[in-house]
């Protein structure tokens, strides 16, 4: 130690020797690995002079590691703190997007678990339908269904023999952010040769009509419309008035110049 | 830390959180930013509307995008906010003129789309005459000066004693206002230099003139009978081909 210095303690000659270091992490590793080469110093002197005390040996062993202030703007020079905080800034940043995402995968995983278990109500019941899948541009359909013996909604008196075709459709794609849109463009028809029209609910309520001049008003496809995420999309469809004894339903969406035909079968040895 | 590895974390938290916040955007936004076109594409392949149809452009009534396509059969809007297709049947392959299904509300202009273009046109006029039969309904209170009933049809119309029907027709002249790549739009506001009454009725006949319904009741229950002529000119101005929008072969 050079006798014109002051000598200080060991804490204050480690808090200036990292006074300049501004980022705090960095001040706390340097100052603890300055620690440790203090402690290792004290721990020389008291071995060769067991009479001082330990408090005596650690500031000794600080002062003599030298000039804490020209160490702390050396350190200062050597440890820039825009490093560290560019480094904080991006933890930061990414916890930040991590749970933006953890949230919304997690609100997915709910919404997934929800619309896998989705059924029509009373599943059990009712005469079966089922289509195999078809290819329609990007996506792969099919539907599967229950006929019951009750009218559509109230709005579909019931007539004799006939009912309703209750339909859920599933659809999937690769395109996972283009979940399918409501089609409202369909019509029908069965094995029986009875023809269904396209039901707009305004119209409707206006006209009592479908809006095929040809067949009856209320024999009728309702909008498909779709709900849930990807990959278990499902849309609801009904259709109005189907005889007991039809063996099949054909819908088709008629809008584009490729019309999408999909057959849905009565399941054999169904009642 | 020594300075390489600091520098090594940063960069590697950052590309981590550029990844994941893409990810992230590309759930939320319902995926990837695209054109006006590609969107117009998506909500058809979302629609299962094959093939696609030819793009004709994109309008904006209000704050919803109206993409316009045409096919063989159809005029097809889309609207790009409520994810619908809107289809407009078309006569023969020649060009076809339909009203937009929505309302600027601010303005309160409505919109007409004409598309299938000759080639070589240059400029699109749009003829459109609206007609109805109307009487000013007294109100009890003096202060009020009554409201405007439009009927159906002077005949079929409930008159209340007194009351005076009257016969009010109007024709505007719209000029079209190019869409790239091909269709034109035609804006029809309310104008405000009419009298009251005349204003009123504009306001009046608009509002029903974009609402597909109307068009594809039974004409003799519409209010309001509107007909409208879209013609295209060249650069000389000759004209090369029109197309006529009536009131009930329109959307399906």
């Amino acid at each position: 130690m050079e006798p014109n210095k002051t000598t200080v303690s060991a804490e204050t000659w480690l808090d200036t020797a990292v006074g300049k270091i501004r980022f705090k992490p960095d001040r706390k590793q340097v100052r603890k690995e300055l620690e440790e080469h203090i402690e290792d110093k004290a721990f020389d002197l008291l071995r060769f002079f067991p009479d001082l005390m330990p408090s005596q040996a650690w500031d000794r062993a600080a002062n003599e590691m030298g000039d804490p202030e020209e160490l702390s703007w050396e350190l200062g020079q050597l440890y820039r703190p825009w490093l560290g905080y560019a480094w904080r800034a991006s933890q930061i940043v990414l916890a930040a997007v991590l749970l933006g995402l953890g949230l919304y995968l997690a609100g997915w995983v709910r919404d997934l678990d929800q619309w896998r278990r989705y059924e029509l109500p009373r599943l059990e019941e009712g005469v079966p339908f089922a289509s195999e899948p078809v290819t329609v541009g990007v996506y792969t359909l099919w539907a599967e269904g229950r006929w019951l013996p009750e009218s559509a909604g109230g709005y579909a008196p019931l007539a004799e023999g006939a009912g309703t075709l209750y339909l859920v459709w599933h659809a999937e794609s690769t395109r996972f952010w283009e979940r399918p849109s409501t089609c409202y463009y369909w019509r029908g028809e069965d094995d029986l040769g009875n023809r269904y029209g396209r039901y707009d609910g305004g119209l409707f309520l206006v006209t009592g009509q479908n809006l095929d001049p040809e067949v009856p008003p209320l024999q009728v496809v309702t909008a498909l419309s779709w709900d849930g995420v990807w990959p278990s999309w499902a849309g609801e469809q009904t259709v109005w008035l189907v005889p007991e004894e039809a063996r099949w339903v054909e819908l088709t969406m008629d809008l584009g110049d490729e019309p999408v035909t999909v057959r849905l079968e009565r399941k054999e040895g169904a009642a | 830390m020594n300075r390489g590895r600091r520098i090594w974390r940063t960069a590697r938290n950052l590309l981590c959180a550029l990844l994941a916040g893409a990810a992230l955007l590309l759930l939320a936004a319902g995926g990837p930013p695209v054109s006006r076109e590609e969107a117009f594409r998506r909500l058809q392949r979302e629609q299962f509307f094959r093939p696609y149809a030819q793009y004709q452009g994109t309008v904006t009534v209000g704050d919803r995008d109206w993409g316009v396509g045409l096919t063989d059969r159809w005029l097809l809007l889309g609207d790009m906010e409520r994810c619908h297709l809107y289809p407009w049947r078309r006569q023969g392959n020649g060009a076809v003129a339909a009203p937009v299904d929505c309302q600027d509300r601010e303005t309160g202009a409505v919109c007409f789309l004409a598309a299938g273009a000759p080639e070589g046109t240059a400029s699109a006029r749009l003829e459109l005459s609206l007609n109805c039969w109307y009487a000013v309904r007294a109100s009890a209170l003096p202060e009020d000066p009554g409201r405007l009933e439009i009927f159906a049809a002077a005949e079929g119309g409930v008159w209340r004693p007194g009351e005076e029907p009257a016969f009010w027709t109007k024709t505007y002249t719209l000029e079209g206002e190019p869409l790239e790549p091909g269709a034109f739009a035609f804006w029809l506001t309310p104008e405000g230099t009419d009298p009251v009454e005349e204003r009123a009725l504009g306001a009046a006949c608009t509002w029903r003139l974009y609402w597909w319904e109307e068009y594809r009741e039974n004409p003799d229950l519409q209010p309001v009978r509107c007909t409208a002529v879209a013609v295209f000119y060249d650069r000389a101005g000759n004209e090369l081909d029109r197309a006529e929008l009536t009131d009930i072969q329109g959307g399906v």
